[in-house]
């Protein structure tokens, strides 16, 4: 529910003495240095999962592929370059527009880089009436960023979300896969983006969803993964639930 | 007022808030779990025609917001095979929380819920298609779903029965639209979540162009109780005031003490839910607004709030929608003219651009509010927002330009005098600003 910047709807400004204007999408790899992926391998974990989402979409409907895997190599590779694009309607393998479409259709991907941690900050009317649009101008001003932007050593990006779905336990922001809730005071805020500094790598890739969900017969990722604790997601003082 | 079998009885969150490890199969199991499919399929309880006849005696409607019965929905399944299940766990409405508590804490009954809805669809395999936010939820469903198969509940032979069920998480990547149940359907096949134009409906012509039955979490949750306790037992679960059955959960956030997901019977009064549920007002400030069903539906004033009771009819009546029991309850000193603007810059980023009056209505009301607010808005600016919200309705493909269309209209027929204040003062009287209960703000 993120990147405003890249959903841009094609005719803005109808009506009201403007005359209508068409705005571009723009392209995927504007101003980005994609080298990074000049040569894409997935893991060897990514491999066997996608060998067993194959089982689980019927025959001739491959094409259900595209965003779990696209997912994955976000995950693998970090964003989704044209050369992810490529690389991932090779893998599956579907025509490379049905991959291009899905990646500029959905908030999540990442057409750019981001910073290591990706704070979201929801500004949904829920959030917003007990603070939601101070904490992300908060946050904003301790890491000098505007919403949208990234810290200049690329630790923090920074944006506003639309709803998700975490309305009781406002304000509250995603942390790339996290979420963290109830964020009642600027003590709290302050200690949060402390910790986050202070991590040496991205939070909240927990290695036992590492790739994205996938259970079932035949499934080769680890059984056994780390306890599922509460995590991220702490509920409400007290109350409901 | 009735509720001798209702007060405090909860079918979904039937575990102490915040308790460890509700979400495991053992915990469940403690909790009576997994005890009406084993009936169903060991014992023969039901036929798949019988559970389906409970499920329609039951009165379930559907959570997910448009309220249709179930069981009537069950029935336009048509006979070709395979057909699927889907579980609609988008979840992406501003307001809306509720099914994630489901999947993060009581896992196992949406897993058994699908199974036994499967049975009663003479169906296999069902797809739970989860919003891509919610990675936790996620962890929770999918270890679920992994334990479901290992104890044998899921798989090619379950409990020894002849039958196989399957159950596929997948995830979704950030688009509210594909909530809608047809969007959903093109985005579980790899495409765009544009929704598709009905008829056909999906219960013809669905995902992989097989029959399909979409159902929300609460929805899908909802039939183990049925399955366990009868339909006609399931129908009594309500205040008797009303004609809606069952219990329902709701999530309350804004202006409260104790925001959060609550588990009440039908017909419960929104009075007592506030106040003792609750825990009333924050910082005691006084109601303003409530909108009771998830952002979509039609805002009330706090006067109209108190009547009501939380059921389909009782909504009906005071001028707005149950939805998907999304309460958000708005104090004194929130501007109505700013919420409306945040809610409709909303859909106009949700629009999925394929229906003329969606694409461009959203974009033109947003920005006739955003004007507005900002001081700069006329007289002519209000009836045009009218207007055009009035005729977005009913004219696309999907009802998310309706959704659009109803705070519009609501939030300008309901706080008219607030709207009207802003032009003549040329400026928000409440400074542009939501109020800031926790300080995060610049100090005045
Ligand atoms: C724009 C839009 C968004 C929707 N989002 C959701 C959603 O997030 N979850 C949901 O269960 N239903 C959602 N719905 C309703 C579904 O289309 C569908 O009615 C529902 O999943 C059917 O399940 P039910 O009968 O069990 O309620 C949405 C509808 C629209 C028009
Ligand atoms: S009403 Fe809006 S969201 Fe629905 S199909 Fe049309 S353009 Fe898309
Ligand atoms: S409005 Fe912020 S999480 Fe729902």
């Amino acid at each position: 529910m993120t990147d405003r910047i890249t959903q841009t709807t094609a005719l803005e400004g109808h009506g009201h003495g403007t005359l209508p204007v068409w705005k571009r999408t723009p392209e995927p790899d504007a101003g980005v240095d994609a080298s990074v992926h000049a040569r894409l391998e997935f893991s060897d974990a990514a491999k066997e999962r996608l060998a067993w989402l194959r089982t689980r979409y019927p025959d001739g409907y491959q094409r259900a592929l595209v965003l779990p895997v696209l997912s994955m190599a976000q995950r693998e590779f970090g964003w989704v370059s044209p050369q992810v694009i490529a690389f991932v309607a090779d893998a599956i393998p579907v025509p490379r527009m049905w991959v291009e479409e899905v990646a500029t259709f959905y908030t999540m991907y990442n057409k750019r880089p981001i910073g290591r941690h990706h704070l979201q900050v929801c500004t949904n009317v829920c959030c917003a009436v007990v603070g939601g649009e101070q904490l992300l101008e908060y946050v904003c001003r301790k890491l000098g960023v505007h919403p949208g932007e990234t810290t200049a050593d690329g630790r923090f990006t920074v944006i506003g979300a639309e709803c998700l779905g975490a309305c009781g336990y406002a304000p509250m922001m995603q942390v790339n896969d996290d979420y963290h809730e109830n964020l009642r005071s600027r003590a709290q805020v302050d200690a949060l983006l402390e910790r986050l500094a202070a991590e040496p790598d991205r939070v909240g890739t927990d290695p036992h969803l590492a790739l994205g969900p996938g259970t079932g017969p035949g499934r080769m990722l680890p059984r056994n993964g780390p306890a599922l604790k509460a995590g991220g997601n702490v509920h409400t003082p007290e109350g409901g639930h | 007022m009735a509720y001798t079998i209702l007060d405090g009885h909860k079918t979904l969150l039937n575990f102490p808030r915040g308790a460890e490890g509700t979400w495991t199969l053992d915990s469940y199991r403690t909790r009576g779990g997994y005890s009406a499919l084993e009936a169903v399929l060991r014992e023969g309880r039901y036929t798949p025609a019988g559970l389906l006849d409970q499920v329609k005696k039951s009165g379930l409607r559907g959570r997910g917001g448009a309220g249709f019965p179930t069981g009537l929905k069950w029935s336009f399944l048509a006979k070709q095979r395979p057909a699927y299940l889907v579980c609609n766990a988008d979840e992406s409405e501003p307001g809306t929380f509720k099914d994630r508590v489901i999947l993060e804490e009581n896992p196992h009954q949406l897993v058994e819920g699908m199974i036994l809805s499967l049975f009663a669809l003479e169906a296999e395999h069902g797809y739970v298609y989860v919003r891509g936010e919610y990675v936790h939820p996620q962890k929770r469903l999918d270890a679920a779903i992994r334990e479901a198969y290992e104890a044998g509940y899921l798989g090619e032979d379950v409990l020894g029965a002849g039958r196989a069920y399957h159950i596929t998480l997948h995830s979704g990547a950030g688009a509210y639209i594909c909530g809608e149940e047809t969007g959903l359907i093109n985005s579980l096949e790899g495409r765009k979540g544009q929704p598709r134009l009905k008829p056909p409906f999906p219960a013809v012509i669905g995902v992989f162009n097989k029959p399909t039955i979409v159902n929300n979490v609460e929805t899908l949750a909802s039939v183990c109780s049925i399955a366990e306790f009868g339909g006609e037992a399931y129908a009594q679960w309500r205040n008797e005031s009303g004609k809606s059955t069952g219990t329902k959960l709701f999530s309350v956030s804004g202006h409260v003490e104790r925001p959060g997901v609550y588990e009440v019977p039908m017909g419960y009064p929104f009075k007592r839910l506030l106040e003792e549920e609750c825990g009333g007002m924050l910082n005691g400030m006084p109601l303003k607004a409530l909108i009771v069903g998830g952002s979509s539906v039609p805002v009330v004033d706090a006067e109209t709030a108190m009547k009501i009771d939380l059921d389909y009819e009782s909504c009906a009546a005071h001028g707005t929608l149950l939805g998907s029991g999304g309460v958000i309850v708005m104090g004194e000193g929130t501007c109505m003219v700013r919420s409306l603007e945040v809610l409709l810059r909303f859909y106009h980023h949700e629009s999925c651009g394929q229906c003329t009056p969606c694409r461009e209505g959203t974009g033109w009301i947003h920005r006739i509010v955003r004007r507005v607010e900002a001081g700069q808005g006329t007289m002519v600016d209000l009836d045009e927002l009218y207007r055009i919200a009035d005729n977005m309705e009913g004219k696309t493909i999907c009802t998310l330009a309706d959704a659009a269309a109803w705070p519009a209209k609501s939030h300008l027929r309901v706080f008219r005098q607030e709207f009207e204040r802003h032009v003549h003062e040329g400026r928000c009287p409440f400074g542009g600003r939501f109020p800031d209960p926790f300080h995060l703000g610049p100090q005045a």
